[in-house]
């Protein structure tokens, strides 16, 4: 990688001699300045890779350089270099976060190799960087999408339910979209400049759920060293999504109903009763009906929550919708990993529209990121789609197509076809109980669930 | 609560007793190594010690190789190193090493017991926010 260097240092022989050893060696560009006060005017005007400065200057030192550079381009490397090197500003400068500290008169081997493994950081944190966008990039939330008769109703009835406070539950198999609903609800609500948050009530480790909820005060329990906001807190005058509320624990239900009844709460370790102004919205894919019966969800709370109930029909229901759902999500990732497919073929379109999606709307996604990774062609064909569900003897290892593909797409590929078999393996022999295939898996509860979302896995169907 | 707990790492034994009871005095709880592996040992046992105070120059296991076998098991403890010996380029090493600081003995111990109390806060921020990371998966906020 080919970089910019600016060089600050008071004694201009140094200036060019540096500008020589380093130019003479390598292809990098190389600025250089005596006067340290213009260098503020210099890093506002181009972007450097890595500034080598003096330490000891007048008027402005090499520390307040290295504290200016952090300031103004916080991505640029410092190197300090002095012939008055102690102990004090070589801690100073490491502290505040120079890449290495070097004592004059130095070998020009000293200065190169530093500047080496400066360009390598620099790689490496703006590949990091790069990663970082492109998965913010894929969690961006679509829109509903669909103009099936029970789409185009549930959409006028979150435009209908949004303006009121009343509390919301969404029922629906796991991937149909209740998250998205929910959202929905919020952004057409009057509270739509408030905050929208979303806690996974399975996912969430019941010792901490309470604070995580209601906050804590200081020394309320072990490493609670400081007052601590709660979500609720935080939810004020917004809207607070409950997904999988169907694994809430007794003990939390009850405190919630509070909450939902009276609008207050109480921090862990508090005295006294705070209120909240909160919009809920709540879903599960399970049968609350069924959990009242077992006596695990609370009957009251049940009635509280379900002031409207939006159900949310599997995509086998709405066939109809498959067409257009599958073209969004065909522009989408065609567009996200920079292919240029015209389009997926009819015959494709035909096998979408005739399976029967038990993971809903997140298979279908999937299932067509896949496809848009495997296309070799101009359009999206059925092998590409929909390749033969994998049974013993089929394997993505044996399929030849996979060993055209760059490493580390063949790899994820491989990854996620052993993730799905062994997990759907895993559930069949605990008849779908999360807890217990975690336990036989030695794996934590709370990763498994990550893995069953990840692969659209309907748990229900081992129950 | 303690001021913070403290891991206190040094090859003389009568500095680590006087310390201790200087320390001890001033409202931290304090656990004592005479030795890089007895220090280890004692992470391990202790696992809510906050910040390390390590002395650099120790036989067999030197301050720095210490540090990095501390840095390496439990990255989020905070280490200060404490020396009579200091040259520049332990110095430079320690800091990348991970160490929060680097100072020199005689220290004044209102010095040090400052430095303490920045590097527990400074753990403690790290501690939540890495909590806050691990909750981000399971609550998401959109404003």
């Amino acid at each position: 990688m080919d970089g910019r260097i600016l060089i600050v240092d008071d004694e201009k022989d140094m200036l060019v001699l540096l500008k020589r050893i380093i130019e003479e060696k390598t292809k990098h560009v190389v600025e250089t300045e005596y006067n340290p006060l213009k260098v503020v005017e210099l890093l506002r005007k181009q972007q450097f890779d890595i500034i080598i400065t003096d330490l000891k200057m007048p008027k402005m030192d090499g520390i307040a350089i290295l504290d200016m550079v952090k300031n103004i381009q916080p991505s640029a490397i410092v190197v300090i270099m002095t012939a008055y090197a102690t102990i004090e500003t070589a801690v100073e400068a490491t502290r505040k976060g120079a890449f290495d500290y070097i004592s004059k008169p130095f070998r020009k081997e000293r200065i190169l190799i530093t500047i080496g493994k400066a360009m390598e950081w620099q790689k490496l944190t703006r590949e990091n960087i790069t990663l970082k966008n492109s998965l913010k990039q894929k969690k961006e939330f679509p829109p509903i999408i669909g103009s099936s008769p029970s789409i185009i109703s549930i959409t006028k009835m979150i435009v209908q339910v949004a303006k009121s406070t009343a509390t919301i539950l969404i029922s629906g198999e796991s991937g149909t979209g209740k998250e998205l609903v929910a959202k929905a609800i919020h952004y057409h609500s009057n509270r739509k400049n408030k905050p929208f948050i979303t806690i996974n009530c399975t996912a969430m480790p019941e010792q901490i759920i309470e604070s995580e909820l209601f906050g804590h005060v200081k020394g309320s329990f072990t490493g609670a060293w400081k007052d601590k906001k709660g979500i609720v807190e935080e939810a004020d005058q917004g809207t607070l999504f409950l997904d999988e509320i169907g694994d809430l624990n007794m003990a939390m239900q009850a405190k919630l109903l509070r909450l939902l009844q009276e609008g207050e709460y109480k921090p862990v370790g508090g005295l006294t009763t705070e209120k909240a102004d909160i919009r809920f919205v709540a879903a599960t894919n399970q049968d609350l009906k069924k959990l009242i019966a077992v006596k695990q969800f609370r009957e009251d709370l049940y009635y509280r929550l379900n002031v409207i109930n939006l159900h949310l029909p599997p995509l086998r229901d709405r066939k109809e919708d498959i067409p257009v759902l599958a073209y969004h999500f065909f522009e989408k990732f065609n567009l996200l990993n920079d292919k240029k497919i015209s389009g997926i073929d009819p015959e494709g379109i035909s096998a979408l529209i005739s399976k029967s999606w038990p993971g809903n709307i997140r298979e279908l996604e999937n299932c067509i990121e896949r496809g848009v990774i495997l296309c070799q062609s101009d359009t999206i064909k059925i092998s590409d789609i929909l390749p033969q569900e994998p049974v013993a003897h089929t394997s993505p290892l044996f399929d030849h197509k996979i060993y055209t593909l760059p490493f580390k797409e063949a790899k994820e590929i491989i990854v996620k076809a052993f993730h799905h078999k062994y997990i759907n393996w895993i559930l069949q022999q605990n008849n779908g109980n999360i807890s217990k295939a975690a336990q036989q898996a030695e794996l934590q509860r709370q990763y498994l669930h990550r893995l069953i979302k990840e692969e659209n896995i309907n748990t229900e169907i081992f129950k | 609560m303690a001021l913070a707990n403290l891991l206190l790492v040094d090859d003389e034994v009568p500095f680590v007793e006087t310390m201790i009871k200087r320390l001890t005095k001033r409202d931290l709880n304090v656990v004592a190594a005479f030795s890089g592996h007895e220090a280890l040992e004692q992470l391990e046992k202790h696992r809510n010690i906050e910040v390390v105070i390590l002395d650099v120059k120790m036989p067999v296991m030197d301050g720095l190789e210490t540090l990095y076998e501390i840095k390496k098991k439990y990255p989020l403890t905070e280490v200060i190193m404490l020396t009579g010996h200091a040259t520049i380029e332990t110095g430079i090493e320690g800091m990348k090493l991970g160490a929060f600081d680097y100072l020199m003995k005689p220290c004044d111990i209102g010095v040090l017991i400052s430095k303490v109390d920045e590097a527990a806060t400074k753990k403690r921020k790290h501690d939540e926010k890495i909590m806050e990371a691990r909750m981000k998966e399971i609550i998401s906020r959109r404003v």
